[in-house]
C-alpha cells in the first residue's frame, strides 16, 4: 500500500526538486549537481525494481562527507551560496531515505527553500518564470503526495495546482501591494565576497578602462522634466582627494544632511528618479549638486555627493533634484584649501616643473586651466582603451612620453598639475552620459559609461568641473564612448549591433526597467508613492494592515462565493421540473426511494379517475428523461397541464 | 487492541482525553440529535490546521522575515504566493465537505472480537466531485474516497468489537484534508447508531443435544426427508438443499422443499447449556446455531422468555444471533 503510493508520487517530488535546483547548477560546484542527480536516479531505480534503500551505514558517512565537502568548498556555512549548497546536499540525502509521505513533504519544503535561495542569489526578469514553474511543480508534487484516495493521473494534479495558482494570484497581488514593507535588514547580511561591481573607492591608471568593457547596467534614470544635454550628464559618485603618486583614494566621508549655505545656486534645475543596480557599496549617483532627495537612508557627504548609510544590496530607487553647473564652497578656508593641494613630497618632477612654469606664464588660475587644457588638445595626446602601462612616475610618463590614455590618466595628471601649481583640485569618479531608450522615456547608464574627471577650486568661483578628456576627445562627452573610440578605430561594431537587434535589445532593457520599477524596486518608497497616488497620504503600517485585512476578506469572500457557485446543487432539469409539478398538482409527493412507475401506481390508486392521464404523463416523462426522446419532452408540459385533480 | 486498552494513559493523554470529552459534550449540545439523511451545511463544519499546515505556516513566517531582511522582492512574491495558497487551501478544504449528503449509515454483523464493518453511504448534491473524504467512527477511520456527483459512495469503517451486546455508536465523523493536507475539515453527526455484536462462537462447545420436540413432527412420525417440490433459490438457503441436478440441467437454482412436518426441527435452548457464566453459555448457543445452520437444519431458539420460532436460512440464523446479542441488555 505504502510503496504503491510512493511509486505513484515520488516521480513528481523528484522532478519538482530538480526543477527548483536548476538555476543553481551554474553557481554550484559540479559535484553537488552530480550528487543530486545520482541520488535521484538511485532512488528512482530502487523504487522501480523494488530494491532496498541504501542502508544507514552508507547514508550517514555519505551525509557527513558531503557536509564537510560543502564546508571545504565554501569555507563555512554562512551566506546564501553555501546555504543553498547545503540545502541541495540535504535534499540529495533526503531522497535516499524517502520512504513515506512525510519524507516527501519534507522534500517539498526543501523545494520551497531552494526557490527562496535562488531569489537571494539573483532576481532577473526570468525569476518570475522560474517562480511560476518551480512553484507549480512543487504544488503538483504536493498534491500527488497528499492524495489520499486512489491515485489520479498527472493531468488531474496539474489541473489542481493550476487552479490553486489561479485562485492564489489575486491574493498575491493584494498582499504584494498592500503588505507593509518594513525597510530591513534586521540581522547582518553576510557580504558576498568579490561581488562588488562598478566603481571603487580608489582610482589607479587602468581601472576605468577595465570597467568600460562591461555592458552591465549601472543605473537607470527617468527625468521628470526636460532632460539636460548629453554633455551635462556628469553623474557624480565618488570624490577622491588623496593622491599617493599613482592612485587616488576617497576619504571616508563625513555625512552632512544639509547643503551648506555658501553654495552658489544656478538656475538650471533637473529632477530625476534613479534606479541603481546593487553594488554592495554605499555611494549613489547624482548630477552636479543635489539639493533635494527622497529615499531610504540617503545622506549627503561633505563632497556634496549622495551616499546611503547602508550598502546597496538590492536594486534601489531614489528621487533627486539637482542644480546643474552649481559651484559649491565659494569661500573655502585656507586649511581646507591646503588639504586639496596635498601631493607626495617627491616624484613626477617634470610635471611639477611644467606646472609651475606654465602657471608663472599665465595671468590667472583660470588662464592656467585653459592653457593646460590647450596643451592636452594641441599636443599629440590620444584617447585609447588600451594605454601602455605606466611606472612609478606615472604622471611624468604619461604627460611626456606615452601620451596615450583613458579618462583616468587625463583626470589624474590634470589634477596633479593643478595641485602642483597651487590650485586645489580633486578627482571625481562617476558616470558620464548614458543611452536614451527611445521606446520608453528613460536613460540607461552602463558600466562602460564610467568616467573620471576633475574639479578645481577657483578663487571667487568655488568648485568648478573641468573634464580634460573633453579636450582630447570631445566626442566622448558629447556622444558616448563608443563613438569616441569608433573615431580612433578601436571599437568595431559587432554583428549584434544591427538595427533590428538593437531595437530588440532596447525593448528588452525596457522590460527590465519596468520589472525593476514595479517588482524589484517595490519597497517602502514605491508603496508610499502608490498610496499617495491613490489619495492616501502616508499610511503607516497599521493602516496598511487594516487595508490588507479588508481586501483579503473581500477577496476570500469572492473566492468562497465562486466555490459555492461551482459546487451548487444540480438544478433539476426541465423534465424533472415537470415531474415535480405533477406531484404538486396531485398533492402527493413522491417518496425518495420511489421510482416514477411506482409513484404512478400509487397516484392512480389515489386518483382512479385520472388513470390514463397520469399513465401518459409518466410514460412521456420516462421517455423524455431516459430515452432522450425530444417529442416526448415537448409534449410533457401540456400533459402535466391537462391533469386536474377532481375537487 | 487489548494491549493498548490495558496500557495506562499518560498524564498528557488524560488531559487530552478530558479536553476531547469536553469538546465532544459541547458539540453534542450544540448540534443535537438528528436522523439521516443529512446534508452537510457549512455552518456545522469544523476546520483546523494539520501538523503539516502548522509547519507550513512557520515556514511562511520564516520566509517573510528572510525576505524583509534581505529586502528581496521575489522572496516576498514567494512568501505571498505561499500564504495565498494556504488561504485558498483553507477555503477549498471547507468547501470540499460542505454539501455532501449523508444518505444512510448501517452496521454489519460481527462476532465479538472480530471487526465490525460500518458503512456510511454518501452522495454529492452539487456538480463537483468531493475529494478524499474519510468516515470515522469511534476512533476507527475508513479509507479515503472521492464522491462523484450523482453517484452514491459508501465508506466502510472497520470497528473493533470486544464484547457481546449492543454497541452504541453515537457519533459518525466525516473528514477531509483535501487539498494539500494543510488543514483538516470535519463534521460530527449524532445519529445514534446501534450495532449488535454477536457472542463469539465457543471453540469447544459440548455436543448439541438433539431435541426433536416438535409436535407436528411426532404426529407424522416418519422422521426423514419427504420431498415436497422445488421453489426458487433464495439467499441463505443451505447449499445442501439446492437441487444441483436440476441446476446442471436448467441453469436455475432451485431449493428442494420438504414436507414441513417431516423435517427434523431442533430447539436450541439456553437451558440445555450448563456453564456457570451466562456469556459462556451464550457462546455455546452461538456455536450451536452456526452448526445447525451449516447443517441445513430447521431450528428454533429458546432464551428463557425470548423464543425465536423454528425456521431456516441465513436471515433466521442472523435473527437468532441478534437475539443472543441483545439477551439481557436492558435497552433491548
Amino acid at each position: 500500500m505504502n510503496s504503491e503510493r510512493l511509486r505513484h508520487s515520488l516521480p513528481y517530488t523528484i522532478s519538482a526538486l530538480l526543477i527548483c535546483f536548476a538555476p543553481h547548477i551554474t553557481s554550484k560546484p559540479l559535484w553537488i549537481t552530480m550528487l543530486l542527480l545520482a541520488s535521484a536516479a538511485t532512488r528512482y531505480l530502487t523504487m522501480l525494481r523494488n530494491l532496498n534503500l541504501p542502508p544507514l551505514w552508507v547514508r550517514t558517512p555519505l551525509g557527513v562527507f558531503c557536509f564537510l565537502a560543502v564546508l571545504y568548498a565554501y569555507g563555512g556555512v554562512n551566506g546564501v551560496q553555501p546555504g543553498s549548497a547545503l540545502l541541495a546536499v540535504m535534499a540529495a540525502m533526503k531522497i535516499l531515505e524517502t520512504k513515506n509521505d512525510r519524507d516527501q513533504i519534507v522534500l517539498c519544503f526543501i523545494c520551497l527553500f531552494l526557490i527562496l535561495s535562488t531569489f537571494l542569489l539573483e532576481q532577473t526578469i526570468w525569476s518570475i518564470v522560474y517562480l511560476i514553474m518551480a512553484f507549480f511543480m512543487t504544488m503538483t508534487a504536493w498534491s500527488a503526495v497528499t492524495r489520499e484516495s486512489a491515485p489520479r493521473g498527472s493531468r488531474w494534479y496539474t489541473k489542481e495546482s493550476i487552479s490553486m495558482l489561479v485562485m492564489a494570484a489575486p491574493l498575491l497581488a493584494v498582499m504584494w501591494i498592500v503588505f507593509p514593507r518594513v525597510p530591513g535588514p534586521f540581522w547582518a547580511i553576510p557580504t558576498q565576497k568579490g561581488n562588488t561591481t562598478g566603481l571603487s573607492s580608489t582610482l589607479s591608471p587602468g581601472d576605468i578602462s577595465n570597467l568600460s568593457e562591461s555592458d552591465e547596467v549601472a543605473f537607470r534614470v527617468r527625468f521628470l522634466d526636460t532632460p539636460p544635454s548629453q554633455s551635462q550628464l556628469y553623474w557624480r559618485a565618488i570624490v577622491m582627494q588623496r593622491f599617493d603618486g599613482r592612485s587616488w583614494r576617497a576619504e571616508e566621508p563625513t555625512l552632512v544632511s544639509r547643503v551648506s549655505a555658501e553654495i552658489n545656486l544656478q538656475r538650471t534645475i533637473s529632477r530625476y528618479t534613479i534606479t541603481a543596480e546593487p553594488t554592495q557599496q554605499r555611494w549613489l549617483y547624482a548630477l552636479d549638486l543635489p539639493t533635494e532627495w527622497q529615499g531610504e537612508f540617503i545622506y549627503m557627504s561633505r563632497f556634496l555627493t549622495l551616499e546611503r548609510s547602508r550598502p546597496i544590496n538590492a536594486r534601489f530607487s531614489y528621487q533627486v533634484q539637482s542644480h546643474l553647473g552649481a559651484n559649491a564652497s565659494k569661500n573655502m578656508p585656507k586649511r581646507a584649501q591646503d588639504w586639496y593641494l596635498n601631493l607626495p613630497s617627491e616624484g613626477n618632477a617634470r610635471a611639477r616643473e611644467f606646472a609651475t612654469s606654465l602657471r608663472a606664464a599665465s595671468t590667472s588660475d583660470q588662464a592656467f586651466v585653459r592653457s593646460v587644457l590647450q596643451h592636452f588638445r594641441e599636443q599629440p595626446f590620444y584617447y585609447t582603451l588600451s594605454p601602455p602601462g605606466l611606472g612609478r612616475d606615472s604622471v611624468d610618463e604619461f604627460l611626456f612620453s606615452t601620451r596615450r590614455g583613458f579618462c583616468e590618466h587625463y583626470a589624474s595628471s590634470f589634477a596633479f598639475l593643478m595641485r602642483a601649481a597651487g590650485i586645489p583640485a580633486r578627482i571625481v569618479a562617476g558616470y558620464q552620459g548614458g543611452e536614451r531608450n527611445p521606446l520608453s522615456d528613460y536613460w540607461i547608464v552602463r558600466q562602460s559609461d564610467a568616467h573620471a574627471w576633475t574639479e578645481v577650486w577657483l578663487e571667487g568661483v568655488g568648485w568648478q568641473r573641468v573634464d580634460p578628456t573633453a579636450a582630447v576627445a570631445p566626442e566622448r562627452i558629447e556622444q558616448n564612448l563608443e563613438s569616441a573610440l569608433l573615431e580612433s578605430g578601436e571599437f568595431t561594431r559587432g554583428a549584434f549591433d544591427l538595427p533590428m537587434l538593437e531595437r530588440l535589445q532596447l525593448l528588452w532593457d525596457m522590460a527590465n526597467a519596468k520589472w525593476n520599477d514595479w517588482v524589484l524596486g517595490f519597497g517602502p518608497e514605491t508603496q508610499k508613492r502608490f498610496f499617495e497616488w491613490l489619495g492616501l497620504d502616508d499610511p503607516d503600517w497599521r493602516d496598511l494592515v487594516i487595508i490588507l485585512s479588508i481586501l483579503l476578506v473581500f477577496l476570500m469572500s469572492a473566492i468562497t462565493l465562486w466555490l459555492t457557485w461551482i459546487h451548487r446543487p444540480t438544478p433539476p432539469d426541465s423534465e424533472m421540473k415537470q415531474f415535480i409539478r405533477l406531484q404538486k398538482k396531485l398533492g402527493l409527493p413522491a417518496e425518495p426511494n420511489e421510482t416514477p412507475s411506482d409513484y404512478a401506481k400509487r397516484a392512480i390508486a389515489a386518483n382512479p379517475a385520472l388513470q390514463t392521464k397520469i399513465e401518459t404523463a409518466i410514460w412521456h416523462y420516462l421517455r423524455a428523461r431516459y430515452a432522450e426522446d425530444q417529442t416526448a419532452a415537448e409534449r410533457l408540459p401540456s400533459l402535466v397541464n391537462g391533469i386536474r385533480k377532481a375537487a | 487492541m487489548s494491549s493498548t486498552a490495558s496500557a495506562r494513559p499518560t498524564l498528557l493523554q488524560r488531559i487530552g482525553n478530558l479536553g476531547a470529552a469536553r469538546v465532544s459534550r459541547w458539540v453534542r449540545k450544540r448540534q443535537g440529535q438528528e436522523t439521516l439523511p443529512v446534508t452537510l451545511r457549512a455552518k456545522r463544519l469544523y476546520i483546523l490546521p494539520t501538523l503539516t499546515g502548522i509547519t507550513y505556516g512557520i515556514v511562511v513566517v520564516a520566509m517573510l522575515l528572510g525576505s524583509m531582511n534581505y529586502n528581496n522582492s521575489m522572496g516576498f512574491a514567494l512568501t505571498f504566493l505561499l500564504a495565498a495558497t494556504g488561504l485558498v487551501a483553507m477555503h477549498r478544504c471547507h468547501q470540499n465537505l460542505s454539501g455532501v449528503n449523508v444518505e444512510q449509515a448501517s452496521a454489519g454483523h460481527a462476532f465479538a472480537g472480530d471487526p465490525m464493518t460500518f458503512t456510511v453511504v454518501l452522495s454529492e448534491t452539487g456538480q463537483r466531485t468531493k475529494y478524499d473524504i474519510r468516515a470515522s467512527l469511534d476512533g476507527s477511520v475508513s479509507h479515503a474516497h472521492d464522491i462523484e456527483p450523482g453517484l452514491a459512495t459508501s465508506l466502510s469503517v472497520a470497528i473493533p468489537t470486544i464484547k457481546r451486546g449492543i454497541l452504541s455508536l453515537p457519533r459518525i465523523g466525516l473528514s477531509t484534508r483535501f487539498p494539500l493536507s494543510l488543514l483538516r475539515c470535519w463534521v460530527w453527526i449524532y445519529a445514534d447508531q446501534k450495532a449488535l455484536v454477536w457472542p463469539r462462537p465457543a471453540s469447544d462447545a459440548p455436543v448439541r443435544p438433539k431435541t426433536h420436540t416438535d409436535q407436528s413432527g411426532a404426529d407424522k412420525g416418519r422422521g426423514e426427508e419427504d420431498f415436497a417440490g422445488l421453489r426458487d433459490y433464495q439467499r441463505g438457503d443451505s447449499s445442501r438443499r439446492v437441487a444441483w441436478k436440476a441446476f446442471a440441467r436448467t441453469g436455475d437454482m432451485k431449493t428442494r422443499m420438504f414436507d414441513g412436518g417431516s423435517l427434523s426441527t431442533t430447539w436450541i435452548d439456553l437451558a440445555a447449556t450448563s456453564a456457570a457464566d451466562i456469556e459462556t453459555r451464550l457462546e455455546v448457543l452461538c456455536r450451536w446455531i452456526i452448526d445447525a445452520h451449516d447443517a441445513g437444519e430447521r431450528y428454533g431458539l429458546r432464551l428463557g422468555d425470548t423464543i425465536v420460532e423454528p425456521a431456516e436460512g441465513l436471515a433466521h440464523r442472523n435473527a437468532c444471533l441478534d437475539a443472543l446479542a441483545v439477551f439481557g441488555e436492558s435497552s433491548a
